[in-house]
């Protein structure tokens, strides 16, 4: 017999021990994988997540004019040339636009082995004579171009000169192309010979039929003053824009809302604004006043519009803002002809004239669709696919503009933060995999007593030291194998039920497969460390033992030079370090930025190595004071049976006690910290929703209803649900602040400071100084206080109780300067994802503006669940004539779209399988616990029956002493666990808006360690039936 | 040692009280060696606090078989003394079997067995 088959048959042959000697490696490397799984399937998801809030893909904006104004040629007389020879080279510009082009430049740099032969260069046939020596299109250093003037419609200008081949050349169409021309209209310099540019729609036309691509569709859209759209009576009170685009787009692009009428060729589709500010409607006409052009256009109006949600017309262009959603009220759309014959030759015209300098040009774009059907659901392998179709659309026309790719910018992100996800849930996997090598070591050190008599018997039979450190070695591998594929298997099982086959399997198998390689090799190496290490140590000591004829039981060395101290010591030290220096303080990733968020992970060490120091530390502290108190004690009395019995037992086995007790602390101080951790992750999830939103709910006036909406109306939307509610006043840029040293234009919200904090989600934290109440009692009580964003501040150095000017109602009839005292500065202010700079109390604004009109409300809701926000906004719209005239957003619908992708991580999936197998692993470290006892104590008990201890106080001893073990446990772990999830929390920093907060689910722990607990007495409830089965004879005599 | 002594009364039923659990030790010469654990008693030390542990609790009658069977000459002495003594203080009624027969012959009634079958019996009413 091999010794393989030797371990096989004595596995087989106990399965009560080879399952326990498993349970703790299938148990902790199930919690390790399935949080694998939940990484692949969460990760997966991130892709949805993080391109839901784009708004255009991408974006391809024009810069040359379009259509190509002017045609530049180049010709080389001769087709092949000798050394020395000399060749003529022509030059043509040709015109062929609707307007001249002015201050045309032609450069022409010569490339080797061509030279220029001096005063050879002529223009329309008249020579130009050559500037200080030199070549006149490559003047100086800088290689200055020869200026020829205005190109005038339909008219060609043609430049030659001579050149000399420094050597042969085979083939003069094959040399590089040198020359360029630009003109003040397209000052870009344009290679000679290049095809000609693209319109629009032959761009669209073309990139539409690029695999991936769903849609492409041209927009142009330009800035007029105000008053340029008028009636014959009115004109439009403030600047407008005009759109160009055709229905295609309006069919691509959500929020385009025709209200009356329809959009038709030639006609315009106007704003309600708008429609409102002209007293027009369909079929009437109106004047377009464009730059330079002395009579309006008349055009018809065909449809009144909803504008107010067309994200892709309004985001901001500008790299400072990009993405802002600023909205014009007063837009007009026309479709691409009437643009192209009426409107851009007009703006042409105005660009090519001397002298003129126009405020606005129009900009041109291809907004870009890409089919996300397609995209991976992994970001990475998203990325790979956004950016190969973005190459593709590079292609096509390239030199004529650049390509703005918003998904590929938004995928990177995500996939970066694929890559944090991964690291961070991987560091809360560890302490599971390390409670699994615990498990399984405190395993293999209650079953390594049992092997002690079979090793003798090996000895006596001629086993050696090696002989038996093989058996181990093959029990080893054969328990951290099978148990780590279990484990595997289990965690995989439990996933798809507690998380769903949709998360789990929206992972490639390959990611899987990935996963479960890694659970295994990781369970496998750490639980076969684990196992092998006391028998290893059993085997050693027998040996010593028995050669040293004198029992004693070694102090470890850990203990003997206080490492748990040492260990926590360093990890407390490292950790306030941290703190202190702001190594938790790191930038925000940001999706404008292109940045992935960047978690400090390894930061989560000294909490995780003060978790497992820690709670050795308070066990043995524990254990110590119990030790105290036996050496203390002054009689030896019994007092009562199983009491006494129970008290000395513990007291004599402190270290086996204080074993159970270390295992059971740190599984519960696992899971109290999972479970801290997962629901303030959620927490801060939900008051970053809140924050962007300001509150539960927010109900914006519809800017198309002509309804007055004054800061009083607040109290009509008290539906059932809601607790309060509040107006806001907020314009973008609606305010100038002025201090002692500058000014600035600056954003203002006016609120009620009475009633706000109840309504919106503030924190201390926002402030700089003071309290949220001492904040807006300070608003509330002075005359003419307000706060100021600290950014803007420090602008113009102004601090607490400095004196300043407002403008208030900038940019409208009632705008008006008055005096104001700072009375706090905040670092952030809830409601405006595009940033207050100012804040004043609203009877303060309506004293100096007399304007109390509410620019949205907030709501707070009583049950805040994504289910009680639905039900209240149904109770909203339920209300007549509300959802013509308001526009609802909730605190669960809302999305931010700088926020890491992160946040769209499902920390619920999290808590559920991190609940399900701390509970598990809890269960098992009890278990283990109390069949540890009847397995080293059968002797002991079935001597206490023989001594007439009757089998319910056999039983009352073995569950006293499980609950002892367990409730000591459960306090250490819960104490241990609530530390370290108030360490752990600091590192998602760096994902929310708000700081995160510890968060204690006190209902949620109770049940845990009502479970724990009960997993306690199920277990002691086992071990009594075994008990009670017991038949001391046959036991004494085998012992 | 002197806590499973003690152990034995409450086992019993009855109150344990250390200071007669130490009489009885002294009487049977292992007081001196009370706090000891039970693996650090020879032999004839564990004999002896068995003995103890059947006295301790002071039973109306013992049965005794072979209680100096693992114990020198003196040390059986002890613990034959320890059972008369309380035959005489407590009436306790004493049941012993021995294959010693000097311990045998300061009973009150021997009754003499071999190979299965009484073969003498004296003081027996």
């Amino acid at each position: 017999m091999t010794f393989s088959s030797y371990v096989v048959r004595d596995l087989v042959r106990n399965p009560r021990r080879t399952l326990a000697s498993m349970i703790g490696v299938i148990v902790g490397v199930g919690l390790f994988s399935s949080v694998l799984f939940f990484i692949d399937g969460s990760g997966a998801s991130m892709t949805a997540r993080a391109v839901a809030p784009l708004t255009v893909d991408m974006q391809r904006v024009l810069t040359t004019p379009l259509g190509g104004s002017l045609r530049f040629g180049q010709a080389i007389a001769d087709p092949s040339l000798a050394a020395s020879g000399r060749t003529e080279v022509t030059l043509t510009v040709t015109n062929s636009a609707l307007t001249p082009s002015h201050e045309v430049v032609v450069r022409e740099k010569l490339l080797s082995p061509l030279t220029y032969v001096t005063g050879s260069t002529a223009l329309d046939g008249e020579t130009v004579p050559d500037v200080g020596g030199e070549f006149p299109l490559s003047q100086g250093p800088a290689g200055i171009g020869l200026n020829i003037g205005t190109v005038a419609v339909g008219s060609t200008r043609k430049i030659t000169f001579q050149a000399e081949a420094g050597a042969d050349i085979p083939i003069t169409a094959d040399l590089p192309v040198g020359s360029t021309i630009s003109t003040r209209e397209a000052p870009t310099p344009v290679r000679a010979s290049e095809p000609v540019s693209a319109t629009l729609v032959t761009l669209a036309d073309r990139i539409h039929n690029i695999p991936g691509v769903a849609a492409a569709d041209p927009l142009v859209f330009v800035d007029m003053a105000r008053g340029a759209i008028a009636t014959q009576t009115t004109r439009v009170p403030d600047h407008v824009r005009l759109f160009a685009f055709d229905a295609s787009y309006q069919a691509h692009y959500a929020g385009i809302n025709v209200l009356r009428g329809g959009f038709r060729p030639s006609e315009a589709l106007i704003s309600a604004e708008m429609a409102r500010a002209l007293h027009v409607d369909v079929g009437d006409t109106i004047n377009l006043n464009l730059p330079l052009r002395a009579t309006p256009v008349p055009v018809r109006v065909s449809g009144i519009s909803d504008l107010s949600t067309a994200n892709s017309l309004f985001e901001s262009r500008q790299a400072s803002s990009l993405e802002h959603f600023q909205y014009i009220p007063y837009s007009i759309v026309v479709d691409h002809a009437f643009y192209r014959d009426t409107v851009a030759p007009v703006f042409e015209a105005a660009i090519a004239k001397r002298g003129t300098r126009l405020v606005y040009v129009p900009l041109q774009e291809l907004d870009i669709s890409i089919d996300r059907g397609i995209l991976n659901a992994d970001p990475a392998t998203a990325l790979a696919q956004t950016h190969a179709i973005a190459t593709q659309i590079e292609a096509v026309a390239s030199d004529q503009d650049y390509v703005v790719d918003n998904i590929s910018n938004a995928l990177q992100v995500a996939a970066g933060d694929a890559i944090v996800a991964k690291k961070m849930f991987l560091y809360l996997g560890l302490p599971g995999m390390v409670v699994a090598a615990i498990l399984t070591a405190y395993a293999g050190s209650l079953l390594a007593g049992s092997q002690r008599r079979e090793n003798a018997l090996l000895r006596v039979r001629g086993a050696d030291r090696r002989d038996l450190l093989t058996l181990l070695s093959l029990r080893t591998i054969a328990l951290a194998g099978v148990g780590s594929v279990i484990g595997v298997a289990l965690g995989f099982v439990v996933a798809v039920a507690l998380l769903g086959r949709a998360i789990v399997f929206e992972a490639s198998p390959g990611a899987l497969g990935r996963s479960a390689f890694i659970a295994v090799f990781a369970g496998v190496l750490v639980t076969a460390t684990a196992l092998y290490v006391p028998g290893r140590r059993l085997i050693t000591r027998e040996i010593k033992q028995e050669l040293a004829e004198i029992e004693e039981v070694p102090v470890p060395a850990w203990r003997r030079f206080h490492l748990d101290v040492v260990v926590l010591s360093a990890a407390v030290a490292a950790q306030w370090l941290a703190l202190r220096h702001g190594a938790f303080d790191i930038p925000p990733g940001s999706v404008y930025a292109g940045q992935s968020v960047s978690l400090p992970l390894i930061l989560l060490g000294p909490p995780i190595v003060a978790w497992l120091a820690g709670t050795v530390l308070i066990a043995r502290l524990v254990s110590a004071v119990v030790a105290r108190g036996v050496a203390r004690r002054t009689t030896d009395r019994f007092e009562h049976l199983v009491p006494g019995v129970l008290w000395r037992s513990i007291a004599r086995r402190l270290r086996a006690t204080t074993s159970g007790v270390t295992t059971v602390a740190l599984v519960v101080g696992l899971g109290t910290m999972l479970l801290c951790f997962s629901t303030a992750y959620g927490d801060a999830k939900t008051n970053d929703a809140r924050f962007l939103v300001g509150s539960d709910i927010r109900i914006t006036p519809d800017p198309t209803s002509g309804r007055s909406h004054p800061v009083s109306q607040s109290s009509a939307f008290h539906v059932d649900g809601i607790t309060g509610a509040t107006a806001v006043i907020y314009s973008l840029e609606n305010a100038v602040l002025t201090s002692a040293a500058n000014e600035d234009v600056a954003t203002l919200a006016a609120i009620d400071p009475g009633v706000f904090p109840q309504i919106s989600e503030m924190q201390n934290s926002s402030f700089v100084q003071g309290t949220v109440a001492s904040n807006m009692a300070a608003l509330r009580d002075s005359p003419d206080g307000i706060l100021v964003n600290i950014a803007l501040a420090d602008g113009l150095k102004l601090r607490i109780g400095d004196p300043a000017k407002v403008m208030f109602a900038r940019g409208t009839d009632q705008q008006t300067r008055a005096t104001a005292t700072v009375v706090g500065l905040f670092q952030r202010f809830p409601g405006a994802p595009t940033g207050t700079d100012i804040v004043a109390s609203i009877p303060r604004y309506e004293q100096v503006s007399g304007r109390a009109q509410a620019d949205y409300y907030l709501a707070a809701a009583a049950d805040r669940t994504a289910a009680g926000l639905t039900n209240i906004v149904d109770a909203l719209s339920a209300q007549k004539g509300f959802d013509r005239s308001y526009v609802v957003q909730t605190s669960a619908s809302a999305l931010d779209k700088d926020q890491s992708s992160l946040t769209g991580l499902s920390a619920l999936g999290l808590l559920h399988l991190d609940s399900f197998f701390t509970f598990l692993m809890a269960a098992t470290a009890t278990g283990m616990f109390v069949f540890g006892l009847l397995l080293q104590r059968r002797r002991e008990y079935v001597t206490l029956r023989a001594l007439g201890l009757r089998s319910r106080d056999v039983r009352r001893l073995v569950l006293s002493e499980a609950a002892i073990a367990s409730v000591v446990g459960a306090a250490i772990g819960l104490l241990v666990g609530v530390a370290m999830a108030s360490q752990f929390v600091h590192v998602l920093r760096p994902i929310f808006t708000l700081p995160p907060v510890l968060a204690i689910p006190a209902p949620r722990l109770a049940l845990f360690l009502l479970l724990v607990l009960s997993a306690t007495v199920l277990s002691s409830a086992a071990a009594a039936v075994l008990i009670g089965r017991m038949r001391p004879t046959e036991l004494l005599r085998d012992e | 040692m002197s806590e499973n002594v003690g152990l034995q009364s409450v086992l019993a039923g009855g109150v344990d009280e250390p200071a007669s659990r130490q009489d009885l030790l002294e009487a049977l010469e292992i007081g001196s060696i009370a706090d000891r654990f039970p693996d650090h008693l020879s032999g004839g030390q564990r004999q002896r606090v068995a003995v103890a542990r059947a006295l301790v609790h002071k039973p109306g009658i013992v049965l005794a078989d072979e209680p100096t069977g693992a114990l020198d000459a003196a040390s059986s002495d002890r613990v034959v003394e320890a059972l008369f003594r309380l035959h005489r203080h407590q009436g306790a009624t004493l049941v012993v079997v021995t294959h010693d027969r000097a311990v045998a012959q300061r009973m009150d009634a021997m009754i003499e067995m071999r190979d299965g079958r009484i073969t003498t019996s004296e003081g027996t009413a």
